[in-house]
Parts: C-alpha cells; sequence; structure tokens
C-alpha cells in the first residue's frame, strides 16, 4: 500500500502546485467539499462542462472579432461576463483575471486590444484545461490501483510481497493513463 | 358505456368513489383533491353517514373546482417523466428550469447540523449556469428543496404563483446581474406584491463583487458575493432568522 500513498503524495503535490502557481484559487478547493457519496465525481463533471461553456464563448468571441463590417463589442462584453462569472464558479483564477483585463478592452472598443485579450485568455484556458486534466487522470488511476490492490489482497491475503508483474501492469496503466510512478528503491 | 356490463356493484367496496368516464382533465383534478395533501381533511371520518351510502358522496366529486395547485402538480409531473434528457449528470430539466438531481432523504438525517436547511424550499435566480449548478448543488447539499430560474422576470412570476398558492418559497437567492429584467428589479416588485399578501420572503442578493447597498436600497435582506459559499450561506440565513 505505500506504493499507493506514494501516488496519493503526488496528487497532492501536484494540486498544491496548481494553487501555487495561480490555476486556480480557493474555489476550487470548496468545489471538492461539494462532492459526496451521491455524487464522487461532481468536481470533474463541473470541470467539463466549464471546459464546454468556455470552449463556446471564446469561440463566438473570435468570430465576433473577424466581423469585416463592424465588431460587436457589446456582445464580446457580454461573453467575457458570463465567463468571468463561470470562471469565478470554478476558481479558475487566472482565466478570471484574463477576462478582467479583457474587459478594459472591450469597453473602449480597441480591437487590437482584444485581439491581443483572446489570444491570453486562450492561453490561460488552455494551461487550465491541460493541468486538470492530468489531475483528474492521477486522481482516477490512484482510485483504481488503490481498488485494485484491496480486491488483490482480499482474495490472495498475500504474506509476501506483490507479484512482479502485477505490479509492472499497472505501473503501464497508470503512465497510460497520464500519471508518473514514484521511484520506490 | 363500455365499462357498465363489467362493474357489479356488489362486489364493490361502498366506500370506493366510481368514475365511469374516462379518467383525466376536470376528472383527474378533482379526485386529486381527496387526496389529503391537497387540502381533503375528512380522511379518517367514519363512515357512517346518514345523508348518502357512500362516506364522501358522489357529490363530492362533482363540486370540487380545479385548483391551479393541482395543475401545477400534474403537470410538473407530466415533466419529469418525459423524456427530455440532460447532458448534465448532475442537474435534470424540469419544465425548462435546472434542478439538482441528488434527492435529499426523507426524514432528516442523523442530525440537523448535517442538513440546516431540510425542508425549506429556496428559488434561486440565477443566468449564468455555472454559477446557477454551484449555488443549487450547495443549497441542495444543505437539504433544501431548490427550485431555479433564469431572469428576474420568470422570479416574479414564481413569487407570485406562491403567493396565490399561499405556498411560499423560505428564501430567494437573487442574482443581481440578469437579462431582460435584473435582481434589483425583480426585487422591487415582488415587494410590491407580497403587501397585497402580508408576506415578505427573505431575498438574498448575489452580486459580483459590488457594495451591497443597491441590494438593500431595492429591499433585499442581505447581500452575498459570488460564488456562492456554503458557510456564507448559512451566515447570512442564520442572521436573517434571528432578525425576525
Amino acid at each position: 500500500m505505500d506504493f499507493v500513498n506514494q501516488l496519493q503524495r503526488k496528487f497532492i503535490d501536484y494540486s498544491s502546485s496548481l494553487h501555487r502557481e495561480g490555476i486556480v484559487d480557493d474555489q476550487f478547493t470548496q468545489l471538492r467539499k461539494l462532492e459526496d457519496e451521491n455524487s464522487p465525481h461532481f468536481v470533474m463533471e463541473v470541470a467539463s462542462l466549464f471546459f464546454e461553456d468556455c470552449e463556446k464563448l471564446i469561440n463566438n468571441m473570435a468570430i465576433a472579432l473577424e466581423q469585416k463590417q463592424g465588431v460587436d463589442f457589446k456582445q464580446i462584453d457580454e461573453c467575457i461576463h458570463q465567463l468571468k462569472g463561470s470562471s469565478s464558479s470554478i476558481g479558475a483564477m487566472r482565466v478570471k483575471n484574463a477576462c478582467i483585463a479583457f474587459r478594459s478592452f472591450s469597453g473602449a472598443q480597441n480591437r487590437e486590444g482584444c485581439l491581443r485579450c483572446l489570444q491570453q485568455l486562450s492561453h490561460e484556458y488552455s494551461l487550465l484545461k491541460n493541468k486538470l486534466q492530468t489531475l483528474f487522470r492521477v486522481s482516477v488511476a490512484s482510485r483504481c490501483l488503490y481498488v485494485c490492490l484491496v480486491i488483490f489482497c482480499r482474495e490472495n491475503e498475500p504474506a509476501e510481497p506483490f507479484p512482479d508483474v502485477l505490479v509492472f501492469q499497472l505501473e503501464k496503466q497508470i503512465v497510460a493513463a497520464g500519471g508518473s510512478i514514484p521511484r520506490v528503491h | 358505456k363500455p365499462t357498465s356490463p363489467c362493474i357489479d356493484p356488489k362486489r364493490l367496496d361502498p366506500d370506493d368513489e366510481i368514475l365511469l368516464q374516462p379518467f383525466h382533465g376536470s376528472r383527474l383534478h378533482r379526485v386529486i383533491k381527496l387526496l389529503s395533501e391537497f387540502g381533503n381533511l375528512s380522511q379518517g371520518v367514519s363512515s357512517s353517514s346518514e345523508s348518502s351510502k357512500h362516506p364522501y358522496g358522489k357529490t363530492r366529486l362533482r363540486h370540487t373546482q380545479c385548483n391551479d395547485e393541482i395543475q401545477g402538480y400534474v403537470s410538473s409531473s407530466n415533466e419529469r417523466y418525459s423524456k427530455q434528457g440532460s447532458s448534465s449528470p448532475t442537474l435534470e430539466r424540469t419544465r425548462g428550469r435546472l434542478k439538482s438531481k441528488r434527492k435529499n432523504k426523507d426524514g432528516a438525517e442523523s442530525s440537523n447540523g448535517e442538513k440546516p436547511l431540510i425542508g425549506k424550499r429556496i428559488l434561486i435566480a440565477e443566468d449564468n449556469k455555472m454559477l446557477s449548478i454551484l449555488a443549487i448543488t450547495t443549497a441542495t447539499q444543505l437539504g433544501a428543496d431548490v427550485e431555479h430560474c433564469e431572469n428576474g422576470n420568470e422570479a416574479f412570476e414564481l413569487v407570485c404563483d406562491g403567493l396565490k398558492a399561499q405556498r411560499n418559497y423560505d428564501y430567494i437567492l437573487m442574482d443581481c446581474e440578469m437579462l431582460p429584467m435584473n435582481g434589483y428589479e425583480a426585487t422591487r416588485r415582488i415587494r410590491i406584491e407580497e403587501e397585497r399578501y402580508g408576506v415578505r420572503i427573505p431575498i438574498i442578493a448575489l452580486t459580483a463583487h459590488t457594495s451591497g447597498t443597491e441590494a438593500i436600497e431595492a429591499g433585499m435582506d442581505a447581500h452575498l458575493n459570488k460564488p456562492l459559499k456554503t458557510n456564507e450561506l448559512m451566515e447570512v440565513i442564520e442572521s436573517i432568522e434571528t432578525k425576525e
């Protein structure tokens, strides 16, 4: 089980780094508290909805900024408002801050400024998405591993250490899911 | 009538109501009215009645009138069974509005401390989907029965329906920035309408980092910043309750 503990510690470290880097703020931690036995995957579900929402809004803004006959800054402003609300709900701090900066350029009806902000926003969004997806994969992998180990122990009650073959297979699966394996000496 | 040859009156319980007509519409409403949940107070009355063979009498069915509340119950049941699915695993739509899929188990959980809002009805007016999910889940986890709408107009209508049916929300969480009618305007209208009934429902403003002055001026009772947090919601509710 030391193996699982190490993997779980890896998860905690990764999660802390997201906070340190400002990718997520305290609100993300609050979301965890809304998970219970009826909704054990609440955070992942909400994050998926956020990704959909965000991509749609970014897309709409890109299209609006491309309009040759005139940019509808009111529509862009509305999109930013929505995105700011959504990102604050999930604790996506850097995305939210990018929205705040964007607001001033759309308010000033500055197309060039808006294009730069949109690029920055897309960048922050991609970063968030990658990091959260990795976090979720490691979380799922460690849960699967834990379950496998529990089942194995229950079935076999091994007095000896785990068969190497089983460990090797589990390691492969975790790496395939995007996690990493702590080296145990 | 197609059913008449099949019915042998001797084999029927004299306490039963008998309707030999299609069971829908106004007849359905009248029968629902016989249930105690919908105001029938005479269940349990002794069956010995001088006036008629049947304790409730056929006149009962004929004289009850349609009730808006029953209408609402019937149509919302229809919606619940409809095939309209939702992409969200945590939420479903009832009458076009979001509701949490989490069911609060009947009867309070071990202690009221875990579900302090059990038995309370809360209306959440919020147009942003993510913020709605968050607010609905937060309130549901605290034990409340939550309803949701997306703008000030709908909120005002729902509150009016409740006032007429004398079945009011215990609290309203009102987003201040909605279109076409924002939270301040909706609150002002609600307060005017409430005066006719001598009722005042606690309304909590949800704003995006603004001061609460405009909220208080519009007639709201308290103000919270978005996104909604469990502990802040409970603090505000407790302070509202202690004031009353």
